[in-house]
């Protein structure tokens, strides 16, 4: 009883740590469903630093082909963000970015990504004390 | 059994040279023997008294191992839920302390070097790759 009870705990314990990263997105979802299959690729990092900046949470995820799948998620989200930002090539968007609302302890939340006509793409989560200026400058800072 | 053979046996059970055999058969007689001659009354009536104490001893016997094989397997529940709660406080530490990883086509990788490597290439993805559009990013107000 005590062992199923401790077990029961630490499940519940895990799944309220997973589900605080991306509370309320649907990207969460395809971390979830995608970051597993062949032909995918999952980077999840808490309290790293990438390119001189800390981030509290980064998730990514590189796909070949859900793309069709992945879409409507990003959709739902692009309707709860805070800004959008959007590259439109040939009347597709490409890639683009969305600040979300933050977490209740303050932190900003950022969705990045690219997307092919392939289906092939790229989705990133980031959360952190990040200004959307820092954002920019981690993302798209031209390397020589 | 004749009555000649229970006054063998009692005399014997007297002179303390009864087998538990003999014992046994003695009791087994005055258990099932309702009317005995009155001269045997007080064998009838020590014979009960021996099995009385005997049931007792047995049950009582039967209660320390009851409470002997409780405590035996509540100590056991509680050292394996003591284990139980050890292993699972280091999984959960050793998730926390693994807590950065990859998973490249469904495999779990945990080198510190590669999953920087493919969180940054996930970050040239998502960035512009002409330069134009690097531009246009570039010059966003956010």
């Amino acid at each position: 009883m005590m062992k199923r009870t401790i077990v029961f705990m630490f499940i519940l314990l895990t799944f309220s740590t997973m589900a605080s990263a991306q509370e309320g997105l649907q990207i969460a979802s395809a971390f979830s469903r995608f970051g597993h299959e062949r032909g995918c690729k999952m980077v999840e990092m808490h309290d790293a630093r990438l390119r001189g900046y800390k981030l509290k949470t980064y998730q990514s995820l590189t796909y070949r082909t859900q793309g069709d799948a992945i879409a409507p998620l990003l959709d739902e989200d692009r309707r709860k963000a805070q800004k959008i930002r959007e590259v439109v090539n040939d009347g597709h968007v490409t890639s683009g970015y969305y600040i979300m609302p933050p977490t209740d302890n303050g932190l900003n939340r950022y969705i990045l990504y690219t997307q092919k006509e392939d289906k092939s793409g790229t989705v990133i989560y980031i959360e952190g004390t990040l200004q959307p200026d820092d954002i920019l400058k981690l993302c798209y800072q031209r390397k020589n | 059994m004749k009555q000649e053979q229970i006054q063998q046996l009692l005399n014997r059970y007297l002179d303390g040279l009864t087998t538990n055999q003999e014992e046994r058969q003695l009791r087994h007689y005055f258990r099932k023997t309702q009317i005995v001659p009155p001269e045997w009354r007080p064998y009838k009536v020590l014979f009960a008294w021996e099995q009385r104490e005997d049931q007792k001893q047995r049950s009582s016997r039967r209660n320390y191992m009851k409470h002997g094989i409780a405590a035996s397997l509540t100590a056991l529940i509680l050292v394996g839920a003591g284990l139980t709660a050890k292993l699972l406080i280091t999984q959960h530490s050793t998730l926390n302390t693994q807590q950065n990883y990859a998973v490249i086509d469904g495999q779990l990788i945990t080198d510190t070097e590669l999953i920087m490597q493919e969180a940054e290439q996930a970050l040239v993805m998502v960035s512009a790759t002409d330069d134009e559009t690097f531009d246009a990013l570039n010059n966003i107000q956010l």
